[in-house]
């Protein structure tokens, strides 16, 4: 993996005395598997991730090796909901300078430090719906000198709660594109109530009725349907005002990790609630970003 | 643009003035051209064609700004490949070439099998990037892939590049008129051949991560060419231990086989080469050699760059530079750089 050194430099005092410098410079460049340098293009609106992010010309190929806009959306969406959840006021900050890189002669990646931030807290958040720090995020390949990509009023800004109250499957708004992209980002999603919940070491279980009506149906099997039991994952102490009110029917999705199922969204299902009913009729049409267009 | 001899009467008038090859990489000379090939007529004033290519020229004339690009590619890697050595590729734009480069020396093994090489690559990437509309991906393999691997993006078209590369740099070596000796053309086909052995091994499995929020838990792989440097630096070691080769009755037909070695016949991934080269020490024109006098070397290399095998012996002089760069570089939201200025004195060491 690249490293920056740092570069030892001496200055001409005396012009009788010239020395050498022992320093050496590894810089950062294209990545080698590029013959042509990336051009820069427009960041598109339906790139949701990026908008706002306080520029608006990116570099493709980016700097997470995607090759073309297609692939860049489609990897970008499935980030969409973390932003969300503002678990660090840098996230789209860090996301951004991978997916949409700034137009420069030479690439401007994000500073550890940003990561660092951006990492702490938001890998719980990931946690809890199952997923790693991934590995194109590592922070200790991102440079630490001046010449990243840092939170503009990073000096000035004070610790910010990594930890929101409210367990994050529980913790969604009630709006339709948030509701979409979790349900995107989700493998199943059904209508029904909830039965019992149960603690079980750091996770809740959450045992369904057997009635249920299936919204979206993914990698879900009709056998593993009927008794279907899913985790909210770290969120044994964390309040959910969904779990405590059984009485209600719910919007339940879920995604399975090894041999669970987690629980990734709860939304009560609420036909009086005019965003909540714009948002089943919207999906009905909604299309999720699929693999198979990445490469159009 | 100037106009050139036809090719054969040069190549004539080369062969009885200096009893030398109509080389088979005269092509290389198109890294020169700045003209856009985008009618027939350019084909017949570039340089360094057999009519057979200018033939091809006419017929695939998208295929041609692609061969300029590899003419250049050819230049420019060979160059850096050969930084640290002595003979170090510095006469390589054609026509005419020098003799380390005409006579049939390990160099010009070397030079046969990356052209060769090289004109495939670039084409192959030309289908892919969508440079060429002639061509597109390569093909999806057709094995199941395991589970969590599927096959996707655009596969380097391998095929139409060596199809297209070898009808185009083969070609002079292919004429039936006695142009050449036989020897020089057999011992060049298969130094061509070798570079573009080199590029089948070249064919590698990609991969990328497309699982949701960046994880592997899905990959997307194609067959995709190293660069082609990678492939230079694989040649460069076959042209390290190539083999000097005699022309001898094998049969019924007179065969390249190795000098030394009497016992087994050329293999078909050894460069090959007829003459033997000079030491490239001190500047001799009949032999194409400049030699390494004001080269720079490496004072604290044990290598090939390192100043006692450059001087070859001879010695070598310190000198300093003062150069100036950029320092102490600082990226500003929202979006620019400023630097500073550095003055910085360098030692370098140039041969005696």
């Amino acid at each position: 993996m690249k490293s920056l050194a740092s570069l030892s430099l001496w200055r001409i005092i005396i012009l009788i005395l010239p020395l050498v410098s022992l320093g050496q410079t590894f810089e950062y460049g294209w990545p080698d598997n590029y013959d042509k340098p990336p051009q820069c293009v427009d960041i598109p609106v339906d790139l949701r991730l990026c908008q706002g992010v306080g520029y608006h010309q990116m570099l493709l190929p980016n700097l997470l090796e995607h090759e073309s806009m297609a692939e860049v959306k489609q990897q970008a969406g499935s980030w969409v909901p973390l932003l969300h959840k503002n678990c660090d006021p840098g996230t789209q900050l860090l996301l951004c300078s991978l997916f949409a890189p700034v137009c420069m002669e030479r690439p401007i990646y994000p500073c550890r430090r940003l990561c660092e931030n951006v990492r702490d807290g938001c890998s719980p958040i990931m946690a809890a719906f199952g997923f790693p720090w991934p590995h194109i995020l590592t922070c200790d390949k991102f440079p630490q000198d001046d010449m990243c990509i840092n939170t503009p009023n990073d000096t000035s800004t004070s610790e910010p709660n990594g930890h929101p109250p409210v367990c994050p499957p529980c913790d969604n708004e009630m709006k339709m594109d948030v509701i979409l992209d979790h349900m995107c980002a989700s493998e199943f999603a059904i209508k029904t109530k909830i039965q019992e919940v149960k603690r079980e070491n750091m996770d809740r279980k959450v045992t369904l009725q057997k009635k249920k009506r299936t919204i979206k149906m993914g990698t879900l099997k009709k056998k593993d349907l009927k008794k279907l039991t899913l985790y909210l994952k770290n969120g044994a102490d964390c309040p959910c005002t969904q779990l405590d009110n059984t009485r209600n029917t719910y919007l339940i999705m879920g995604r399975k990790v090894d041999k669970q199922y987690l629980l990734t969204g709860i939304h009560k299902w609420d036909k009086s609630n005019r965003e909540f009913k714009k948002t089943m009729k919207k999906l009905k049409s909604h299309k999720c970003p699929a693999y198979e267009n990445v490469f159009k | 643009m100037k106009r050139t001899f036809p090719s054969l009467p040069l190549c004539l008038l080369t062969f009885l003035l200096l009893s030398q090859q109509c080389t088979g990489i005269r092509w290389l000379a198109l890294s020169q051209t700045a003209q856009h090939i985008n009618k027939t007529q350019h084909c017949k004033t570039l340089p360094g064609l057999v009519s057979s290519q200018a033939q091809l020229c006419r017929s695939n004339l998208e295929l041609m700004q692609t061969i300029i690009q590899a003419a250049r590619e050819v230049k420019k890697v060979c160059q850096k490949t050969f930084t640290d050595m002595r003979w170090n590729c510095s006469s390589i734009d054609g026509p005419k070439f020098l003799p380390d480069l005409e006579r049939g020396t390990r160099e010009s093994a070397f030079v046969y099998a990356l052209s060769a090489a090289a004109i495939s690559h670039t084409i192959a990437r030309a289908c892919t990037s969508g440079d060429l509309r002639l061509c597109s991906c390569g093909p999806i393999p057709g094995e199941i892939p395991e589970p969590g691997y599927r096959w996707g993006g655009c596969a380097d078209n391998i095929h139409y590049g060596l199809l297209m590369g070898s009808k185009f740099s083969d070609a002079p070596m292919k004429m039936k008129k006695k142009s050449g000796s036989h020897a020089n053309k057999l011992m060049h086909l298969h130094n061509s051949e070798v570079g573009r052995q080199a590029l089948r091994d070249a064919l590698v499995m990609k991969c990328k991560c497309h699982g949701v929020s960046g994880s592997c838990s899905i990959r997307t792989c194609w067959r995709g060419l190293l660069d082609l440097k990678d492939i230079a630096i694989d040649l460069k070691t076959k042209y390290l231990s190539a083999t000097k080769v005699v022309h001898r009755p094998m049969g019924t037909r007179k065969q390249l086989v190795p000098k030394d070695i009497d016992i087994r016949p050329v293999r078909e991934n050894e460069l090959v080469y007829l003459q033997s080269s000079p030491d490239y020490c001190m500047k001799n024109d009949k032999l194409g050699s400049f030699g390494t006098q004001d080269r720079q070397c490496n004072k604290t290399s044990s290598g090939s760059d390192s100043c006692d095998l450059m001087c070859c012996g001879r010695g070598y002089n310190p000198y300093t530079e003062r150069v100036v760069e950029r320092c102490h570089c600082k990226y500003h939201w929202c979006c620019y750089v400023t630097c500073k200025k550095c003055d910085k004195t360098v030692e370098k060491y140039v041969c005696k």
